[in-house]
């Protein structure tokens, strides 16, 4: 479904990504793991659209789409939480998913409705299955940490997308709001039966979800494999257990 | 765990209750007013709606949308120009003419919107300050066909309007129409998505939206409305002078923006009328009106950067949320 | 050559040469307002004020010293210090305040600061119209190959590069310029660093609007001197410092250049609607490139 080719991003002269590649499947869940200042949030941004890669392919469903701008991946079914949380801090939790989900039915242009009526059940669908439902009618910007990154999750879902990025879905997170949210994406992944392709320094996390390790370093990809033939590679143990270690 | 919803519906409630006795509040204020008013206050209060409309298009995009709209008279004085010329130059009908100038002026903020709607924010801004004051250039130095420095006058009215009263009323009807649009616009997913790229671009982008369609939209609608009020302003006044489409104009009206409030609806209208009614009170006692008002706006800025009906309502929407969460089950 | 011929390449050398005396005064009062926006991120719609109070005041100074030679000079530097000084007195008591809002707000408060400026101005000069006589060493015109090249203009084209150079000299070679440069790219490290921002801040606000008055004082003895004058010069201003690149001040001097080139030739096509000229330039610029000519600071 998307398949990264060769990507290549530096900021004032700094290499953050020299020659990444990645492939995910329709249906996988895929991770990509690797040391802080890999090039893990650099690889997302430029596949949403949000950074400009300086080289190389990114192809989605076989059409590639790095020229396009972040609201035409969008419209393609990318849909991303960041890690830094980013979210509509001065709206109610409602309306944050609400507008996600008018963009995503082609209603953003719709003058002429009242926009509280409109998308109301499936906006609530939304944060009941995130578990955001009582909140519904808080500020975003008062909600918890926690709480804050779930909303993360449930904005990028509203765009109903073929693929789903989650940049870190838990860090920062107490262990407690990480267990919530580490059952969350289980669900999702098991119930809606997602694509998925996310970052996590979580190891026991990554081992039991994902379908497939991709393993960044420095820029580059070491090696992409499932689970248990990452962790068996030399490779990653040199790079990854060495460097973090 | 069903009382924070059900709290929220009340409170929604509650607030439609106070919208819909609003509209005919205010249609009955506004029908009565010229009864029990002296004839110079009925004109002063038509040049208040008429401002407050132009103040009210301008906070669509400035405080709804959060575009740096920095030279929002030119659409102003662009529909005044549109439905003078219309009437005194081809003697176009009344009505003809009242719905060529809002027309102009939305075809300019398309032209100037698709000229700056790619910069960045303050290049947005600043390109359109620029762009506005050659459009004022032309219509200063077009002489002959705008009358040039001293504006065109005396602007052929049909008689049911060219009395002050007549002229209100006019004014009142049509201006109450353009805000309950204006507030459904606010109001509606279109309003609520230009909220959302004020709040966070970024996102918005992340969720589909293409974010400089949107913004010219806005401008289009917003620059519609300052039409209107443009050839509002030439009914209550019966003349147009190329001051109104200077920048500092557009200074002036961001100015009643602020002070009534970015973020409320109403505010925009309210702030029109007291900058209105301290120019007219101040202009009998001295003619220092500029410091008076630069005192005024640095005030404000460093003391209610949110303006006094955003600060009203902020405390009452603080005393709302403690009176729901105590709220029994 | 025939007649005709000769007689538009010598208006159109003429009017070069006029345009490019307008040029330097553009680049003066606009590289200051690039300055300040660059550095300190102010919008500052007031330099067009400030701009007039130096014109004002060079009239008063070129008065009180007699009206010669020497009260012209004189004046130049008096006039701009006088208007540093005025701002350094609104930076430090207000706008210092302010730094952290948002452009919208600045740029509303530098608008209160020109309303005062301006009622300031009439309360002091009054509002008729004043005039300065140009010195006499200015007045009439240079010949050259049967060209008619005025004195004064020429002096500002050598005012314009020593403006320059000095510019480029305080930029490159000061330690205010490397601390405002890193500044203008880095805010919450400079301040880390432990230099005190603050007065760093001043001084480029000072030295911006120092050359505001400049500005309005080598124009003085040029045109009638009233209230009013400050409202183009600030449109003008803001057009060279975004065609140029917001923040760069020798964006401002390519700026210039072109508003002052494509003005004073646009007038020997449509002389009633010169004006038109430099915006197309503008829109032109900031289609190919929509941040300005050079880099600009942010
Ligand atoms: N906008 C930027 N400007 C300059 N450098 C940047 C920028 N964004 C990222 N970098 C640098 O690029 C490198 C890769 O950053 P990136 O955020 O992709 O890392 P990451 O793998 O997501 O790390 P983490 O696990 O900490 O999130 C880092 O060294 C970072 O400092
Ligand atoms: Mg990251």
């Amino acid at each position: 479904m998307l398949r990264v080719e060769g990507i290549r991003k530096s900021f004032d002269r700094f290499n953050a990504l020299s020659g990444a590649d990645l492939h995910v499947g329709s249906g996988k869940i895929v991770a990509v793991i690797g040391p802080n200042g890999a090039g893990k949030s650099t690889m997302f941004k430029i596949i949403t659209g949000h950074l400009k890669p300086e080289g190389g392919r990114v192809l989605f469903g076989g059409e590639p789409i790095s020229s396009l701008s972040p609201h035409e991946i969008c419209r393609k079914g990318i849909g991303m939480a960041f890690q830094i949380v980013n979210i509509f801090s001065r709206m109610s939790v409602f309306e944050n998913v609400q507008a996600a989900v008018l963009s995503r039915t082609r209603q953003a242009g719709n003058i002429f409705r009242a926009a509280s009526k409109m998308a109301v059940g499936e906006t609530m669908e939304i944060l009941a299955s995130v578990g955001l439902r009582e909140k519904a009618g808080s500020i975003a910007g008062k909600l918890s940490y926690g709480d804050q990154k779930v909303l993360e999750i449930a904005i990028a879902l509203s765009t109903s997308p073929r693929l789903l990025i989650l940049d870190e879905p838990t860090a920062g997170m107490s262990s407690e709001e990480a267990a919530v949210c580490t059952g969350l994406i289980r669900r999702l992944t098991a119930e809606q039966g997602l694509t998925v392709l996310f970052c996590e320094h979580n190891i026991e996390l990554v081992l039991s979800l994902s379908d497939e390790i991709m393993v960044l370093q420095g820029g580059k990809t070491i090696i992409q494999d499932c689970p248990e033939a990452v962790c068996k590679s030399p490779a990653v143990r040199d790079a990854y257990l060495g460097g973090a270690a | 765990m069903v009382a924070p919803s059900l709290s929220l519906a009340y409170r929604a409630r509650s607030l439609l209750r106070l919208e819909t006795l609003a509209f005919p509040t205010a249609a009955a204020v506004l029908f009565l007013l010229p009864l029990v008013l002296p004839e110079f206050y009925v004109y002063f209060a038509a040049l208040v709606l008429v401002t407050g409309l132009f103040a009210t298009s301008l906070n669509l995009v400035l405080g709804y949308g959060g575009m740096y709209q920095f030279h929002h008279a030119v659409f102003y004085g662009a529909g005044a120009y549109a439905f003078a010329l219309m009437l005194a130059k081809a003697h176009a009908p009344l009505w003809p003419a009242f719905l060529f100038a809002p027309l102009v002026s939305a075809m300019l903020g398309l032209l100037i919107g698709a000229i700056c709607v790619r910069l960045s924010k303050l290049y947005f801004g600043m390109l359109q300050l620029s762009l506005g004051s050659l459009v004022w250039a032309v219509v200063f130095r077009w002489y002959s066909f705008t009358g040039g420095g001293d504006g065109l006058h005396e602007i052929p009215l049909p008689d049911a309007i060219s009395t002050t009263r007549g002229a209100y009323y006019l004014t009142a009807v049509v201006v109450l129409i353009c805000m309950v649009l204006l507030y459904r616009i606010v109001n509606s997913p279109f309003g609520k998505i230009f909220q959302a790229i004020r709040d966070n671009p970024q996102r918005s982008e992340a969720i589909g939206v293409d974010i400089r369609l949107h913004q010219l939209k806005g401008e289009v609608l917003a620059a519609f409305f300052a039409g209107i009020a443009g050839a509002l302003y030439v009914v209550v006044e019966g003349s147009v002078v190329p001051d109104m489409m200077f920048w500092t104009a557009s200074m002036e009206v961001m100015v009643m923006c602020l002070l009534g409030g970015w973020y409320t609806f109403l505010g925009p209208l309210f702030g029109a009328a007291v900058i209105l009614g301290l120019r007219t009170f101040a202009g009998i006692y001295t003619d220092h009106w500029p410091l008076i008002l630069g005192i005024i706006l640095m005030a404000v800025i460093l003391f209610f950067p949110e303006g006094v009906l955003g600060l009203l309502l902020r405390r009452a929407n603080s005393k709302m949320e403690l009176s729901t969460e105590t709220e029994p089950e | 050559m025939h007649p005709a011929i000769h007689l538009t390449l010598v208006s159109l050398i003429q009017q070069v040469l006029v345009g490019l005396g307008k040029t330097t005064t553009l680049f003066i009062v606009s590289s200051g307002l690039t300055l300040v926006l660059g550095v300190l991120r102010i919008p500052n719609i007031s330099h067009g004020a400030l701009y007039m109070v130096g014109a004002f005041l060079a009239y008063s100074i070129t008065r009180m010293l007699g009206g010669g030679a020497a009260g012209f000079f004189a004046s130049l530097l008096l006039a701009p210090l006088a208007v540093a000084f005025l701002s350094l007195l609104a930076e430090r008591f207000l706008l210092s305040r302010l730094y952290e809002r948002d452009h919208l707000m600045l740029l509303l408060f530098t608008f209160a600061l020109a309303l005062i400026f301006d009622d300031l101005v009439k309360i002091v000069w009054g509002s008729g119209y004043r005039s300065l006589p140009l010195p006499a060493m200015f007045q009439g015109s240079f010949s050259f190959l049967g060209l008619a090249l005025p004195r004064y203009s020429l002096f500002l084209l050598c005012v314009g590069p020593l403006v320059a150079i000095g510019l480029w000299f305080l930029i490159n070679r000061t330690k205010i310029g490397k601390i405002s440069r890193a500044a203008a790219v880095h805010r919450e490290m400079v301040g880390a660093v432990g230099i005190n921002v603050g007065w760093v801040f001043a001084a480029v606000f000072m030295i911006g609007c120092f050359l505001a008055g400049l500005g309005g004082a080598l124009v003085a003895p040029t045109q009638s001197i009233s209230q009013g004058m400050d409202a183009s010069i600030i449109i003008e201003a803001f057009l060279i410092v975004i065609m140029g690149g917001l923040g760069n001040v020798w964006g401002a001097l390519l700026g210039s250049l072109i508003f002052g080139l494509t003005d004073s030739l646009g007038v020997l096509i449509l002389p009633q609607f010169s004006i038109v000229f430099p915006y197309a330039a503008v829109i032109v610029v900031l289609l190919l490139r929509p941040s300005g000519l050079l880099k600009s600071a942010w």
